[in-house]
């Protein structure tokens, strides 16, 4: 114990609250005298411990607390492990996915339909040109007014072919229902094409002959059509289909 | 059932600093980290055990790192975790396997926070042996310094908790029980050694 300063006033110089000129005192002594340091020193590590052994008494109940209720939990339930579980998490995770793709499964299951595969797509149109308004066939006319029964009925009294008539012939097959003629109507096309080595009317062929195979559940003859689209890049329906139709499809094969 | 909030990162350091309702801040840290730091530990070639022991290192190193502003929420309280979790690891492994080599070759990767960090541990390993002279001083002595040093009560209210006559009476009491712990501490020979190596950054 040094004789100059007591414990006090080395308490006040620690917290800044020592006189000016005392503290300045203090300073020069402590450059030479080694147990007045030492002193200082002890005195400071003694009161941060004596605060520390504070906050220890704290963590050690919060430890205690947390590893107890830890051990009650996997009492309970044995499976988990810690609040922070990768595995636990990763577990609950797949789960959710899992409650998910079923969810999806189930949804699509219930909701998948031939027509949902076509149902967004656009309903053929006859192109209109300034030149052409005027020289409507008596078939483009009806077709354009969604007349079907009248383009069938001209369509059977028609006595030569021509892509373009067969083509409305089988649209309007399809509106009607008649997925028998309309595929005729239209394959009608695809044969003539091969036999003249043309190709009228081929990418809406294709696309139409996938409705009607779809309308009359013959799923595995749209899927086939399905990907003869997606495996030409430069057809024009190339961009009407995507991976998700095909999950459909063998959704519908399921199905049936 | 947890009815209360969780606190943010913020909130639990003013918390501490402030040391208001300072075991909510210390409980929210058990639940959130503590499989972390035990996985870590678990991990690498420790028990559970271990991670006990060595969580509680943390968590007070932690403490004295929020008061001492040594941490300010610089980083997210997790990663700050982790860091000091690791360096007290590895010092730890230092200890039991005199690892020189492995000790030199990740004392020169360390950064800046690291070294803030190992510094600290260093400083508790003091001050853990400083607390356990604490520890054996008379009971009444630990109460009068708790109340003053942790709980920073005014001479007033400690006087009328602990039923002191008079506060001249508690000064005088609070004097020797002071001086009995810093002379424990200036003739210990093991702390003076610690306290050199420590300087010596060993």
């Amino acid at each position: 114990m040094n004789e100059n300063y007591s414990l006090e006033e080395l308490e006040a110089y620690l917290h800044g609250e020592l006189p000016a000129e005392k503290a300045k005192q203090l300073e020069e002594e402590l450059q030479t005298d080694a147990a007045l340091k030492a002193e200082l020193e002890a005195l400071k590590i003694s009161s941060e411990a004596i605060e520390l052994a504070g906050w220890k008494n704290i963590i050690q109940q919060a430890q205690e607390e947390f590893l107890a209720e830890r051990a009650q939990e996997s009492t309970i339930k044995p499976i988990t492990r810690g609040t922070v579980d990768f595995f636990a998490w990763t577990k609950r995770i797949a789960a959710s996915l899992t409650v998910l793709l079923v969810g999806l499964g189930a949804y699509l299951m219930i909701s998948v339909s031939p027509e949902s595969i076509t149902s967004d797509q656009i309903e053929y149109q006859i192109p209109v040109m300034r030149s052409s308004e005027n020289t409507l066939t008596a078939v483009q006319e009806a077709y354009s007014q969604k007349d079907f029964q009248r383009v069938i009925a001209l369509s059977e009294k028609a006595g030569t072919y021509n892509a373009e008539l067969s083509f409305l012939t089988g649209l309007s097959y399809l509106e009607v229902g008649e997925w028998k003629k309309a595929e005729a109507s239209l394959l009608q096309i695809e044969a003539t094409n091969q036999q003249n080595e043309a190709y009228e009317f081929a990418d809406q062929v294709d696309y139409y002959l996938v409705k009607v195979y779809l309308s009359s559940n013959q799923i595995d003859q749209a899927s086939e059509r399905i990907h003869k689209i997606l495996d030409d890049e430069k057809h024009t329906y190339h961009g009407n289909f995507g991976k998700m139709d095909l999950i459909k499809l063998s959704i519908l094969k399921f199905k049936n | 059932m947890k009815l209360s909030r969780n606190l943010t990162d913020q909130e639990i350091l003013d918390q501490i600093k402030s040391k208001t309702n300072p075991n909510q801040a210390i409980s929210q840290l058990y639940n959130q980290h503590y499989g972390m730091l035990e996985h870590l530990i678990t991990t690498n070639s420790g028990l559970a055990e271990d991670a006990a022991d060595i969580i509680q290192e943390v968590m007070l190193v932690f403490v004295k790192m929020v008061r001492e502003e040594k941490f300010r929420g610089e980083a997210s309280i997790k990663s700050f975790l982790y860091s000091i979790c690791k360096n007290a690891w590895i010092t730890e492994l230092r200890k039991r396997k005199s690892t020189q080599a492995r000790h030199e070759r990740y004392e020169g990767e360390k950064d800046q926070v690291d070294r803030g960090i190992t510094e600290q541990i260093s400083r508790n390993e003091s001050l853990k042996f400083v607390m356990n002279l604490f520890d054996t001083l008379g009971e009444k002595c630990k109460q009068v310094l708790t109340l003053f040093y942790y709980e920073e009560l005014p001479m007033k209210e400690i006087c009328e908790r602990l039923d002191f006559s008079s506060e001249q009476v508690l000064r005088n009491k609070k004097y020797k029980c002071l001086q009995a712990l810093t002379e424990q501490v200036k003739s210990s020979e093991a702390l003076s050694n610690h306290l050199q190596k420590a300087l010596r950054h060993e």
